[in-house]
């Protein structure tokens, strides 16, 4: 089996013009030029025997004439008849394909394009009456007294049946489809219409909840352990910060805003710092220093609201701050420092003295 | 009350207040000049202490429908906010724009303001008995009152595009033409509901449309008119959700972006009177405006009178703010959707059955006045002035009126009143309930 190329669903034929783009194109360019001259022909033999018959009388003495003349009259004037509805037929079969794409329901639907083909010949008939003109022609048929209507020709009743059926048909179509439009505008105003109490109902319940907010500068939320905000340097118990000068936060950060300085001590190899630079401005609060340091010397506070009037001033001397911050502290622990130191000259007994001895 | 269409003369409790100075030994000059006085005086201060209040209360009722605190820095509560924001807006420097039509731009408020302000006129507040005489509280009773309230609220739509015009900003007029297309498409519905108020109550004075709703509110018989009025009149003072002429979000601030100063407290004033004017319409038209039980005696009718309409007004107010903090805005094609293909078509249709209630005679539907002859005699030539002539009475006394077929009528109007009821309260219950019509509606077929 042939796969089919995918490529050719690009290729336009003739339906990908659509029924809604042909039904805008005129017959005329939809019919083989055979069948133009064809009912060109047939309309003008028609008319020919139509003039024919109603100034020079044509049909007169026709049923004097042999039988082998009638039937080449019968031919002369009853092929044109049948041309004619020919190309009606044909004409009322398009035209009835037209009114079918009219309207959304008819898309697709052959009995609609029959529907509309009856109706259209049914019209016709109506309007031509050939029957009635037959019928008097003849003067067979006796006509009818219907109360309230008058005098009839029973055989009209099969068109007035027909077309009686055609417009219940016509109407109740019409109905159903005004029906199912406004039952779906109905549904639609009526779900608009529910919402509103239903919104109503949503913020009259938000009237009685406790508001989300705060009122900020009396009431603070609780900021979690994790907290990342303003860095300080620790210190442990004696009042002496931990920072080794290992420069390792320095290195870590990701932001370069970390400016450490030391001093090597001569008599005890160690390091001293000397300063300890943070540029808090560009600072992207994310914790490295803080996990990277070995001894826990710089820490994230959870104070936020640090707010300065210069950017120079968010440039944060920890060590300075460090100072400050463990002075008494550091004041305590030299005041009982002195104090031992004069204990232990008076040779008092002291915790320390006991141990050492003991 | 008995009587025809030409009702005895009413008597304000101004008009009281210069009986009484001219009592007290003032010439009628000086006493009439004096009573203008104190009535203007009342006014302005009930305006302006009226506005204050109401904007607080809108920020605090919307601040709490958001779960939030609303204003709470000024004063205790906040409750001196809207007093600074006032300050702050008398001394504000008043601008012009360069390129504004300088005339136009400094009239457009005050063409706004004092239609609302006049307005005020013809509501009745309340009822006062001065010895054994009710007298109404009311600046001016009007014959044509509804007529008269309509008339003055066109008005200020003149107010809004002139300013629109003339701030020569694009956002301005902008908001002014969407201020003007909306004010005039929900004036049709307003006026409908408000034609079917002044035939239930057979007058336009609107004492008389409360007096009308003696034994039943006019909201009952009359719902559909008292929702459509209610949307309306949210449209009308160009509140959410119909606030698109001054959709922060699209044109700035509408017509009054370029106005600054005293000239935006002006509209801002013009607002808010007319959401207390539409509030106290709505309390007169469908509530019975002062009507409740006179709790404190007939001494102190004013008092219990002013509670009750003052409470169903904050009522209203309250609602308004509630519609604010709930529906958002709708578009420009909605809006105008809105009005002209519901409901003014619904308008119509309550009209309709107003006046096949009057015609027919059918107590409720024609706030208990019954005319002198039913509408099948109407064309007895020699009885047809007899229609104009009416009786109005309490709701039991005008159903012992009525003959025997009009009784069917009525009854047969009752029970279907309580089958729609029922019908629409279930299919609400229904829907609420949590059965939503486009679950199965709306899906396409596969």
């Amino acid at each position: 089996m042939i796969r089919k190329n995918n490529n050719d669903q690009n290729i336009l034929s003739d339906d990908a013009l659509g029924k809604e783009q042909m039904i805008h194109l005129y017959f005329t360019e939809q019919v083989p030029v055979w069948f133009k001259l064809f009912s060109f022909l047939a309309f003008a033999w028609f008319f020919l025997v139509y003039v024919q018959a109603r100034y020079f009388g044509l049909f007169e003495g026709v049923l004097e004439l042999p039988t082998s003349a009638k039937a080449i009259f019968s031919f002369y004037t009853l092929m044109p008849l049948l041309l004619v509805s020919y190309v009606v037929v044909v004409f009322y079969w398009w035209l009835a394909h037209v009114m079918q794409n009219f309207s959304e329901w008819g898309r697709d639907k052959l009995w609609a394009r029959v529907f509309w083909f009856i109706t259209l010949s049914v019209i016709t008939f109506i309007l031509i009456d050939p029957f009635d003109k037959i019928l008097k022609l003849l003067a067979r048929v006796e006509l009818k007294y219907i109360p309230g209507i008058g005098e009839i020709n029973p055989l009209n009743w099969v068109f007035f049946a027909v077309l009686t059926y055609l417009t219940i048909l016509l109407t109740w179509h019409y109905l159903k489809i005004a029906w199912d439009i406004s039952v779906k505008k109905l549904k639609e105003w009526w779900e608009n219409a529910v919402s509103i109490p239903l919104g109503l109902k949503i913020t009259l319940i938000h009237l009685f909840r406790p508001n989300f907010t705060f009122y900020y500068p009396e009431q603070k939320r609780e900021i979690p352990d994790y907290f990342r905000g303003r860095h300080i340097l620790d210190f442990d118990e004696t009042g002496e910060h931990l920072c080794i000068s290992c420069k390792a936060c320095e290195r870590i950060c990701p932001d370069r805003l970390i400016l450490i300085s030391y001093v090597k001590n001569p008599e005890t190899k160690k390091l001293e710092l000397t300063g300890f630079l943070l540029d808090n401005a560009r600072c992207s609060f994310c914790g490295l220093c803080e996990d990277v340091c070995p001894t826990g010397a710089v820490r994230h506070t959870d104070e936020f609201a640090y707010s300065v009037e210069d950017r120079g001033d968010l440039i944060l001397d920890l060590l300075a701050e460090y100072r400050e911050r463990s002075l008494p502290l550091r004041m305590k622990r030299a005041k009982e420092k002195e104090q031992e130191k004069v204990a232990q000259i008076a040779g008092h007994p002291t915790i320390a003295n006991i141990d050492a001895s003991s | 009350m008995s009587g025809s269409a030409f009702t005895p003369r009413t008597y304000t409790i101004w008009e009281d207040f210069r009986l009484w100075l001219m009592h007290a030994g003032l010439p009628y000059e000086l006493a009439d000049a004096l009573m203008l006085i104190v009535t203007f005086t009342v006014i302005l201060i009930f305006i302006l202490v009226l506005v204050l209040g109401l904007v607080l209360l809108e920020r605090k009722f919307l601040g709490w429908l958001q779960i939030r605190p609303g204003p709470n820095r000024v004063g205790p509560w906040g409750l001196l906010q809207t007093v600074a924001d006032a300050i702050k807006l008398l001394l504000k420097e008043d601008i012009i724009p360069m390129n504004a039509d300088k005339p136009t731009f400094v009239l457009a408020p005050i063409v706004m303001f004092i239609p609302a302000l006049l307005s005020l006129v013809v509501i009745p507040l309340g009822v006062a008995n001065i010895n054994g005489r009710y007298s109404y509280i009311v600046a001016q009773d009007l014959d044509i009152g509804l007529a008269y309230l309509l008339a003055i609220s066109s008005v200020g739509v003149i107010g809004i595009i002139m300013g629109g015009w003339a701030s020569n900003n694009k956002y301005s007029l902008y908001g002014a033409m969407r201020s003007v297309a909306q004010l005039i498409s929900y004036e049709v519905p307003m006026v409908l509901a408000l034609v079917s108020v002044a035939l239930y109550a057979g007058s336009l004075r609107l004492i008389d449309i409360i007096h009308a709703q003696q034994s039943i509110f006019a909201l009952i018989p009359l719902f559909p008119a008292f929702i459509i009025f209610l949307i309306a009149g949210v449209a009308e003072t160009n509140r959410a959700p119909f606030d698109l002429p001054e959709a922060e979000s699209e044109l700035v601030g509408g017509f009054h972006t370029e106005y600054s100063g005293m000239k935006f407290a002006l509209f801002f004033l013009a607002e808010y009177i007319n959401m207390f004017t539409v509030s106290a319409l709505i309390t007169v038209c469908f509530l019975g405006g002062w009507k409740g039980p006179a709790f404190l005696g007939q001494n102190l009718l004013w008092l219990s009178s002013l509670f009750w309409f003052f409470l169903k007004v904050f009522f209203f107010l309250l609602a308004f703010i509630w519609f604010r903090g709930t529906f958002p805005r709708i578009r420009v094609d909605q809006m105008m959707h809105f009005a002209w293909k519901f409901l003014i078509p619904v308008a119509i249709f309550q009209l309709l059955i107003v006046a096949w209630g009057v015609a027919y005679r059918n107590p409720i539907m024609s706030g208990g006045y019954i005319p002198k002859i039913s509408v099948k005699d109407i064309w007895d030539p020699k009885d047809y002035t007899g229609f104009t002539e009416f009786t109005r009475t309490s709701l039991p006394s005008a159903l012992r009126m009525l003959n025997d077929s009009e009784m069917v009528t009525f009854l047969i109007s009752v029970i279907g009143f309580i089958l729609l009821i029922l019908f629409i309260g279930g299919l609400f219950y229904r829907t609420l309930k949590g059965f939503a019509p486009s679950k199965t509606i709306f899906q396409e077929k596969p």
